[in-house]
C-alpha cells in the first residue's frame, strides 16, 4: 500500500481488519451484517463494504489512499488456495468474504500483505493457519504491496 | 437526576463536537452496527401504514438516514429528541426542512406519537451508581410508555461473560427490564437476542384497554327496547 498509505498507518489498518474479523463477538458480528445487508456482496464494493464499517487510517489523505488502492485491487489478479481465479483481486475478496460468512461454519479472517509480483501484483487467498501459536484455521487474504515515495505518517496534515 | 442528566448531555456534546454528525459521534463503533440495531428496534412498527415516531435520544438523526434507505415509501411523521443541544442542532443542520420532521432538545417526548424507539439511551451510565441509573432509565421508559400509542422499542447492552462491569457503562440481563415493563408499565414485552451484537432488544406494546365491564341489567334494557 505504500504509495497509497503511509507506511506508519498499514499496521494500523491491519489491526482494524483483523479484529472485525476476529474469533468471538466480532465474528458473530459479522455474520449478522452480510446475513442482514449483504455487505461483502454486489452492489457493494471493498471499499463501501469497509466504509461502514469505518475500517480506514484516520487521517483523510490516507483514507482517500487507502480507498484508492482497494480501487486498484480490481486491476489484480486473484489466486485461491494457489489455484488461478478468473475474478479481480477485488472481487475474489468480496466472493471469498461472502462465502465464509454466509456459509455454515464461518472462519475469523486474517489479512496481511506480501511483495508484490510484477508485473502486476497477486491478491492471494487461502484457507491457512496464520499463526505459528495456534493451530486454528483462518480465511487469510494476502494483498500485495509495494514501497512509495509518501511521507512518514503523522508528517502530513490529517 | 439532575446532576445524572447533565452529565449525559455534557457527554453526547463532547462525542459531536470530537466526531462530528457520524457513527463515532453519537459513539457507535461503526455505520453498520448503528443500522443492525436500528433493523431490531423497527420491528415495533408497521410499515404498512403511515405513523408517528418519536426518536428518543436522537443524537444526529441518524435513523432518518436508515429509514430513507430501507423504508423509502413509508409515510413517517418525525421527532428526535435529544438532551444535547449540540446534537440536536448537528440534527437540525443536516436535515432542516425536511418534511414531517422535528427536532427538539430535552428529556422526555413531549408529544403522542404511534411508536417511539430509543437506541443506546441508557448504556453509558458515566460512573454513576447502577441504582441512580436505573431510576434514570426507568423514568425514560415511563415517558417513552406515556407518549407511545402503540409501542415502544428499546435496547440494552448485555453484561459479559466472566468480567464484571464497567464503571462507565451499563449493562443489565433481559429479566430486569421485561419485568419492569410487564409489571409497573403494564406492557406486552418480546426480548430480542442473539442478533450479532452484545445486547438485546425490547418489542415493548402497550395492552388495548380493556372493554369495561357491563353494568347489571344492561342486556335486560337491551331486550326491553328491541331495535
Amino acid at each position: 500500500m505504500g504509495a497509497f498509505v503511509a507506511d506508519g498507518y498499514v499496521p494500523h489498518v491491519q489491526e482494524q481488519l483483523n479484529s472485525r474479523f476476529a474469533l468471538g463477538d466480532a465474528l458473530k458480528e459479522m455474520i449478522e451484517f452480510q446475513k442482514e445487508f449483504k455487505l461483502f456482496s454486489s452492489p457493494h464494493t471493498l471499499r463501501s463494504a469497509f466504509a461502514l464499517l469505518n475500517i480506514a487510517p484516520v487521517g483523510e489523505k490516507d483514507r482517500e489512499g487507502f480507498f484508492k488502492y482497494l480501487y486498484t485491487l480490481t486491476k489484480m489478479k486473484a489466486d485461491v488456495n494457489d489455484q488461478p481465479s478468473k475474478l479481480s483481486g477485488h472481487d475474489q475478496i468480496l466472493l471469498s468474504l461472502k462465502e465464509n460468512l454466509e456459509g455454515p461454519r464461518p472462519l475469523p479472517v486474517y489479512f496481511t500483505w506480501h511483495p508484490a509480483e510484477k508485473p502486476k501484483g497477486i491478491v492471494h487467498v487461502a484457507i491457512d493457519q496464520p499463526f505459528s501459536f495456534s493451530s486454528k484455521n483462518y480465511l487469510t487474504i494476502s494483498v500485495p504491496t509495494a514501497p512509495g515515495e509518501r511521507p512518514k505518517a503523522g508528517a502530513r496534515k490529517k | 437526576m439532575r446532576r445524572l442528566r447533565a452529565d449525559v448531555r455534557d457527554y453526547y456534546s463532547g462525542t459531536i463536537e470530537r466526531h462530528g454528525p457520524t457513527p463515532r459521534g453519537v459513539d457507535w463503533p461503526n455505520a453498520a452496527s448503528q443500522y443492525l440495531r436500528f433493523v431490531q428496534l423497527l420491528k415495533i412498527c408497521d410499515f404498512d401504514t403511515p405513523f408517528r415516531l418519536n426518536d428518543f435520544g436522537c443524537g444526529y438523526g441518524a435513523l432518518l438516514e436508515f429509514l430513507a434507505m430501507r423504508y423509502a415509501g413509508a409515510e413517517i411523521a418525525y421527532r428526535g429528541i435529544d438532551i444535547s443541544a449540540a446534537m440536536i442542532a448537528a440534527a437540525r443542520e443536516r436535515w432542516g426542512g425536511l418534511r414531517d420532521t422535528e427536532f427538539i432538545v430535552g428529556s422526555r417526548c413531549g408529544r403522542i406519537a404511534d411508536y417511539a424507539i430509543a437506541s443506546g439511551a441508557f448504556n453509558v451510565r458515566l460512573g454513576h451508581p447502577p441504582a441512580d441509573w436505573e431510576l434514570y432509565v426507568e423514568a425514560i421508559l415511563a415517558d417513552l410508555n406515556a407518549s407511545s400509542r402503540i409501542g415502544f422499542a428499546v435496547n440494552f447492552m448485555l453484561p459479559h461473560d466472566n468480567k464484571t462491569i464497567e464503571d462507565e457503562l451499563y449493562r443489565s440481563p433481559p429479566g430486569r427490564w421485561v419485568t419492569f415493563c410487564r409489571k409497573e408499565l403494564g406492557c406486552s414485552v418480546r426480548v430480542l437476542r442473539d442478533y450479532g451484537l452484545r445486547e438485546f432488544t425490547l418489542l415493548i406494546r402497550r395492552k388495548p384497554p380493556t372493554a369495561a365491564p357491563r353494568r347489571a341489567g344492561s342486556r335486560k334494557a337491551a331486550r326491553r327496547f328491541p331495535r
